[in-house]
This record gives C-alpha cells, structure tokens and sequence, in this order.
C-alpha cells in the first residue's frame, strides 16, 4: 500500500508540473522561442485528449478501440454544422460538438462492447469507415472532401465589447482550461468505485461478472465516457482550425492517438499528455530534417511496449516511487536482521 | 435465511453442447441452508456445467433453476451473483495488478459501481469495513498489501474464496479449490470451507475422496450428466452404483495405496 501512496504522489507531482507548465506555456514560450509553438502546445493539449479517450479504454477497461477519431470527427462536425447551418452561437455550438460524439458513442457502443480482443479492435474500426465514407458522401451537410469551414462566432458579447478565440490567448486557455477540466475529471471518475470496476473489468472480466458487476454496461459507460473526451476533444479541434473535415475521422488518426496513448504510458492519468507531446514534438521537429521520421516513432513504440509497459508516466512514476520505498525498506529490515541475530 | 424454499433446485435440467449432452436431466435439491455439499464423479460427469449453468454462465438447453424460489434459468451471471450465489473458477484468477485488499474491496463495491461515478472509491467506510473483516476472517492480513499477481498458487485460491465472499452469498460454488495445494494449504483451506459452510450453503467440486468424505455433509454423485445417487457420505460409500460408477470393474489397477487406508471406497480420483 506504501508504494501505492508514493505513486499517487508522484502521480500528483507530475500533474502539477505538467499543468504548470502548460498554464505559463503562452508566456514562457515565446521568450524561448518561436511564438507559433504556443499553438502547438494547445495542439497536443487538444491531442491528448483523444488519446486520454483511447487510454481510458485500452488502460482502463481492458479494450482497445481504433477508433476514437470517429467521435473526435463527429464532435468536429457537430460545431461546424452548429454555426454554419444552425446558426449557433458559440457555447450551444460546443455543446452540440460534445453532445454528437457523445451520442454516436453511446449508438455505436451498444453494439461495439458486445465484442472483446481483436473483435472490438475491428468493429471500432469498421464503425468509423462507415461514417468516414457517409460524412465522404454527404456534400451538402459536411462539404465532402473539402471539408466545413465557418466563421467563429464570439464567446460573449458586451455591447460593442466581445471576447473569443480570435484573440490568441483566449483561445489558448480556453483549451487549456476545458482540457485540464475534463484530465480532472477523468481522474474523479476513475478514483469513484465506478473507475475500480472498470480497472476489475480490466484485469479479469470473467471474474468481474461472477463478483456481480454489469460488465456490458460498465464497458458501455466507459465507451461514452470515452466518446465524451473524443467529441470534446473534437470540438475543441473545430474551433480552433474554424473547420472540420471528414478526414480526422480515419482510423488512421485513430491509430494515431493509440500510439500516443501506449508511448505516454495506457493505464496512467497523465501517459497521454506525455505520449502526444513527445510524439508531436517529435513530428514538428523531425519531419522537417527527415521524411522517414515515423521510423523514429516506430522504433520508440516498440522499445516501449517491450521495456516499459505503462509507457513514459508509468516508467517514471515506478521508478520515482521505488526510490523512497527502497530506502525505507533497508531501514526497516535492519533493526529487524539484529533481533534475528540475537 | 429462506423460508421454505430449497436454497437451489433444478428442475429436469438439460444442457447440449451439439449432439452431446452434458447435462441431462438432472433434479438437484438443495433443501437446507448451512451445509456443505460434494459433488463427486468422473471427469466429464458434468460437474462444472452444473455450476456454469447455476452461475448463468451457460444458458441450459431446456430445464429450470430455482435459487431459494427465484427462477435465475435466464438470468446473467452478475444479476445471479448479486443475489446471492457466489463461485470460484477450477483455474483460479483474480485481479492481479490489484492488491490483496483491492482485490476484495472492488468486490465489496460490486453494487456501487453503476451508481458511484464522482465519490472515492475508499470513502465508501461500509464496504472498507467488510474487506477488511473478510480480510481477518480468511487470515490474509499478512499479504494484505501485496500485489495478488505476486502470490503463490495457494494464496490467490484463498484471495478467490475472499472475494466470492465479499458479495454475501447465501450460497458458495467452490469448483476443486483445494486443486494444485500444498498439504499445509489445503488443510488451512478446508477447515475455512468447513467454518464457512457453517453459516452458509456451500456446494463443492472436488476429486480429493478423503476431503470430500472427511467434511461433506451430504454427496452428490453424477456420471455422464446426470445423478447416480445422493445421500451422507456413508450412503455413497456403501452404494454399489458408485462404486462401478468410479471403479469400473478391474479393482486392483485402480487402487490407489494411498488412499486405501483413509477413503472408504478407494476411489480412484484421476478418473
């Protein structure tokens, strides 16, 4: 239990010094370096939160969906038909972004969870090929290939007074603060005894099931749950690119946000934050000196998968906990040794 | 804890795996709570199709299932479970990457999982109080903290009866636990069956014969899917059926020097 504790501490330590970091990234980052890399770090804010989406899955609840992006292109969607054909204005278009990823979560999951392993890796698959290609068809609703652009409507207005995401820090925090809300609640929600079930499910669902938990409709909780941080994720992505297109529901943004997940670390809060970071530093950075980069992030995929199961945070929380309970276990065994001794 | 209804019944109960049937047609009563059942035979009697269809972990080809007078026949497995009827697997799995105390704390939360989204799980003082009771109650204080995936083979079958407690069964389905044991475990486990069977109805599988006729109250034979006989120990012992049931005919191959001296008729357990 001791080292438990310790890795809920470090746990937090780390959270803190990501949240802190991302909180001054607008105004320590453009002292360092090229101002446009605040806007990448609202990117991989954004980012992480659909790897969260497929962490809270894969590390969680013991399945592994690819794909997540359907509900990140849904809720993209969903703001971008808001404001250009409904007329939303800002907060009811975000709502409705989050609420569509939701519900097509919810739709598509009652059948997706029935399936487990490989089953449910392709059914997530094929659901989101299926709407790849109908949101494909459907020109005149979601613009095709091209995609949907709209114009952003403003957060609020006060008279001749009005804030929104054109002012670049609003948007930043904006981001910022509904990312860092929904990592805070994911957190809640995995510490409550529904979060405990899904790690049960996790570990053994057989076992789960016989000890009297709904196991289908505990993976179907965590599937909406999952669909609710793709579509906010999503949503978040419409506003900021003032666009959405049907190419961000591929499975291979979806495999993409995988990736993300496995390298920063499935089954801890923060790996996905990691994970996306690096590997969007990486793409930022490297792509331009050096076309196969990907080779780079295979090589790293691999070398985590075989050295450190839960990733970058699980790596670093193990090892920064094992230190302290290391040292104290020496302490504790000596006295002990003596009274053997004697 | 019931009134008048048997604690379990199956009524003309079939189960087909294609042209085979593993179950057919059996009349099980349990009629009382607070005893410890066997139920004995050779491999492929259908012992454990019994409890996966008693569990709701295969749906029965035709036939009934009554536990204490609710029909369960078409219930799921966890609907069963939080009525009452708790189970153990012959391979034996837990949670792993859970601590010992985890591991039957998630068990006691079982029925707070679809309604508790926001609260700590560790704030819930009811269901901590009963893990750790459960916790005394089975000796585990010692591996308490310890990471059930780090256990011996004996631990994580003592971890798996602590959880099927932690949902309060009325009645306990316990498929060859002591099955793998060392001596020395499998008398700490059988003398906690025994207590356990004392307060509520336990029903187990087990190929050990000097067990089951040490501490069984009652014995259920079964072969090739259904009941050869029912009765106390020493009915079974002194019944010819059983005997050709599980000796077939050539007596001497079969003993075990073993287990002559203890078990009364010298089954041979490997069947």
């Amino acid at each position: 239990m001791m080292s438990i504790n310790m890795q809920k501490i470090v746990t937090l330590g780390l959270g803190g010094l990501i949240f802190l970091f991302f909180a001054a990234a607008p105004v320590l980052l453009p002292l360092v370096t090229n101002p446009f890399w605040v806007s990448i770090a609202a990117e991989i804010l954004i980012w992480s939160l659909l790897a969260a989406s497929v962490n809270l899955l894969l590390g969680y609840t013991g399945l592994l969906s690819f794909g997540q992006a359907l509900y990140f292109g849904v809720g993209m969607y969903g703001v971008a038909i808001g404001v250009s054909k409904f007329g939303l204005g800002f907060w009811p278009a975000f709502g409705l972004g989050i609420f569509a990823g939701t519900t097509m979560a919810a739709i598509t999951g009652t059948l997706a969870v029935r399936l487990t392993w490989h089953y449910f890796a392709i059914i997530t698959v094929v659901f989101s090929l299926i709407f790849y290609f109908i949101a494909l068809t459907l020109k005149s609703l979601t613009g095709g290939d091209d995609g949907l652009a709209f114009s952003l409507p403003p957060m609020m207005t006060w008279g001749d007074w009005q804030i929104g995401l054109t002012d670049p820090n609003v948007q930043y925090y904006f981001v910022f603060f509904v990312v860092a809300a929904c990592f805070l609640l994911m957190g809640v929600v995995l510490r409550s005894p529904f979060g405990r079930a899904l790690v049960a499910i996790r570990e053994n669902a057989d076992r789960a099931e016989l000890v009297g938990f709904n196991v289908y409709l505990l993976r179907l909780t965590s599937f909406i749950f999952a669909g609710f941080l793709a579509g906010t994720a999503g949503a978040l992505f419409a506003l900021f690119g003032r666009y959405a297109s049907a190419s961000y529901m591929f499975y291979h943004v979806s495999g993409e946000a995988v990736v993300w997940a496995i390298v920063g670390g499935a089954g801890t809060l923060l790996g996905p934050i990691i994970g996306t970071g690096l590997l969007i530093l990486i793409r930022e950075e490297l792509s331009l000196y050096w076309d196969h980069y990907l080779l780079l992030v295979g090589a790293i995929v691999i070398l985590t998968v075989r050295f450190a199961p839960r990733g970058i945070a699980g790596f670093v929380i193990d090892l920064v906990a094992k230190l302290p309970a290391e040292h104290r276990r020496k302490s504790e065994n000596r006295p002990k040794k003596r009274e053997a001794a004697e | 804890m019931s009134g008048s209804a048997p604690v379990l019944e199956t009524r003309a109960l079939v189960k087909r795996f294609g042209g085979l049937a593993a179950i057919d047609g059996v009349d099980f009563h349990l009629p009382e709570a607070g005893r410890l059942h066997a139920v004995i035979g050779p491999n492929g009697a259908g012992k454990t199709t019994l409890f996966n269809l008693v569990s709701g972990r295969l749906r029965p080809t035709s036939g009934t299932i009554l536990f204490r007078g609710e029909d369960i026949t078409k219930m799921k497995p966890y609907s069963i479970a939080r009525r009452g009827v708790a189970r153990t697997l012959q391979i034996k799995s837990v949670f792993n990457a859970l601590t010992v105390f985890e591991n039957i704390l998630t068990a006691t939360q079982a029925h707070l999982a679809t309604r508790h989204f926001f609260r700590p799980a560790t704030s819930f003082h009811e269901t901590t109080e009963k893990a750790e009771q459960i916790i005394e109650e089975l000796g585990l204080q010692e591996i308490a903290k310890h990471t059930a995936g780090t256990l011996s083979y004996g631990d994580v079958a003592m971890l798996e009866l602590a959880i099927a407690l932690a949902a309060e069964p009325s009645l306990l389905l316990l498929d060859e636990p002591i099955c793998g044991m060392s001596p020395a475990e499998t008398q700490r486990t059988v003398a906690k069956i025994v207590d356990l069977s004392k307060r509520l109805s336990v029903i187990l599988i087990e190929h050990d014969m000097e067990v089951v006729f040490d501490v069984a109250d009652d014995i259920t034979v079964m072969a090739v899917g259904q009941i050869l006989a029912q009765g106390t120990p020493r009915q079974i012992a002194d019944d010819p059926r059983v005997r050709e049931a599980y000796l077939g005919h050539d007596e001497d191959d079969d003993w075990d020097d073993e287990n002559i001296a203890s078990v009364p008729i010298g089954a041979d357990v490997n069947g």
